[in-house]
């Protein structure tokens, strides 16, 4: 019994040694580099953000969101999934095929929200 | 801009009414007449040249890669002498490369399948080596090259006639327009609707002659690469997984993206970024 618990504790402290860095790394990640990052937002892709280098131009600038999304939940339900305003949308539903974390998505929502 | 927003919405329809019965000739010339509304200034005959036909900044590094040595010279010529030392000349289908060239991809009757022209050559080789070439790399695009070069300032003319033709030609034109992949993206997403925009430092290129120059050079691979191994890498574009090269599905969209050039010289400037 004795050995069993050891043997589960070590299993935890492992697991631990695994987890531990990947949370303080997704913890350091701020908006901005969910935002821009190629493997994560990659907003950049297709659309001008003020504060970013070599935007793509598929999609418009996003500028003065606050003025063009009075009701924020409005702006993070299209980063979730922009096919339902426009079914043959470009742009990835980030949300609705989970490219990208619920907590992603909120950090990448206030970061725009900024802008 | 509302322009753009209805030739987007008729091709959205045109894409919707892929019925049982697909006329590749009306979707050709919609196609066509869609490039013209969105690029106006872009001749026909320029579409051989991808991206450098939208974008001039990119075009003259391109035109002085041309005039200088361009790294794809010794591997066609390689993929001429590896065409003779495997005997590839032997068989009916590639003895007259230029004219292979221009056949390929076929709808074959007896086997209702589409025939594609790196099919014939992993066919052939297999023939007369008794050995397996690959789909997308090396010698296969070197050789495919080269006798594609046999070709060139012919021009793309793709034949879809029979009840079987059609079919195939319509699974592929519906695989070219399917949203697919995390992302839910469609070929056409990138080379129809947004064709010439950039995606971060990528210029889109339109679909129209997107076949012309392949197997071609790209900086990005340091090498030759088949036009199927292009379809992989823009799978991944769509976060969707690639499918082998030479599956049915591939070669029936080949089908369909050849016609859609038909008219089209096929050129020896086969580099690329
Ligand atoms: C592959 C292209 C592409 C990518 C990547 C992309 N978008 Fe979009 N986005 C578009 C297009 C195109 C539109 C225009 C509306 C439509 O077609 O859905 C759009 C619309 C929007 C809108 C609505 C703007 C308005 O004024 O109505 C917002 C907000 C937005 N995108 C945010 C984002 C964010 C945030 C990201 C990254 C997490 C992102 N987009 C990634 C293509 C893209
Ligand atoms: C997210 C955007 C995107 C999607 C979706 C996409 N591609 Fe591409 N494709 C590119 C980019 C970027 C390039 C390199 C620049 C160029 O030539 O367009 C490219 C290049 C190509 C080329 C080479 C063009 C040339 O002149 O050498 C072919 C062929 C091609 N794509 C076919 C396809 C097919 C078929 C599909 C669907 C299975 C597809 N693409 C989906 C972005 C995309």
């Amino acid at each position: 019994m004795k050995k069993t618990i050891s043997s589960i504790s070590a299993v935890a402290a492992l697991a631990a040694l695994f987890i531990m860095p990947l949370e303080a790394g997704a913890k350091e990640m701020t908006g901005e580099e969910v935002t821009f990052g190629r493997k994560l937002g990659n907003c950049l892709a297709c659309h001008m953000i003020p504060g970013g280098n070599l935007p793509g131009n598929i999609g418009p600038p996003l500028l003065a969101m606050k003025a063009r999304f009075p009701d924020k939940a409005v702006l993070r339900a299209q980063i979730w999934d922009p096919t339902v305003l426009n079914p043959n949308s470009i742009m990835p539903p980030f949300g609705k095929h989970q490219a990208l974390t619920e907590k992603q998505i909120d950090q990448i929502t206030d970061y725009i929200y900024s802008k | 801009m509302k322009k753009l927003i209805t030739a987007v919405v008729s091709l959205g329809l045109m894409v919707g009414a892929t019925s049982a019965i697909a006329d590749m000739e009306s979707d050709r010339k919609a196609l066509v007449g869609h490039f013209k509304s969105i690029l106006p200034n872009v001749e026909f005959a320029d579409y051989t040249n991808g991206v450098y036909a939208v974008d001039e900044g990119s075009r003259e590094q391109f035109e002085e890669i041309l005039d200088g040595i361009p790294p794809y010279e010794d591997a066609v010529e390689k993929g001429g002498a590896e065409y003779l030392k495997y005997g590839l000349n032997k068989c009916a289908a590639l003895a007259d490369p230029a004219a292979a060239r221009v056949k390929h991809p076929y709808f074959d009757e007896k086997s209702q399948q589409v025939v594609t022209l790196e099919g014939e050559i992993k066919r052939c080789y297999n023939e007369q080596t008794g050995k397996k070439l690959g789909s997308s790399k090396g010698k296969i695009a070197r050789i495919s090259a080269w006798i594609s070069d046999q070709a060139a300032g012919q021009k793309i003319n793709v034949i879809v006639e029979s009840a079987g033709a059609k079919a195939a030609y319509a699974k592929g034109k519906a695989t070219f327009y399917a949203k697919r992949g995390q992302f839910n993206m469609s070929c056409a997403d990138c080379h129809v609707y947004n064709a010439s925009k950039k995606a971060r430092a990528d210029i889109l290129s339109p679909a129209l002659g997107h076949t012309t120059h392949i197997p071609m050079y790209r900086a990005k691979w340091s090498g030759m690469g088949t036009l199927h191994r292009r379809y992989g890498g823009c799978y991944k574009n769509m976060r969707a997984k690639p499918l082998k090269a030479q599956t049915e599905t591939y070669r029936n969209m080949e089908f369909f993206h050849q016609a859609m050039s038909n008219g089209l010289e096929i050129t020896d400037a086969r580099y690329r970024k």
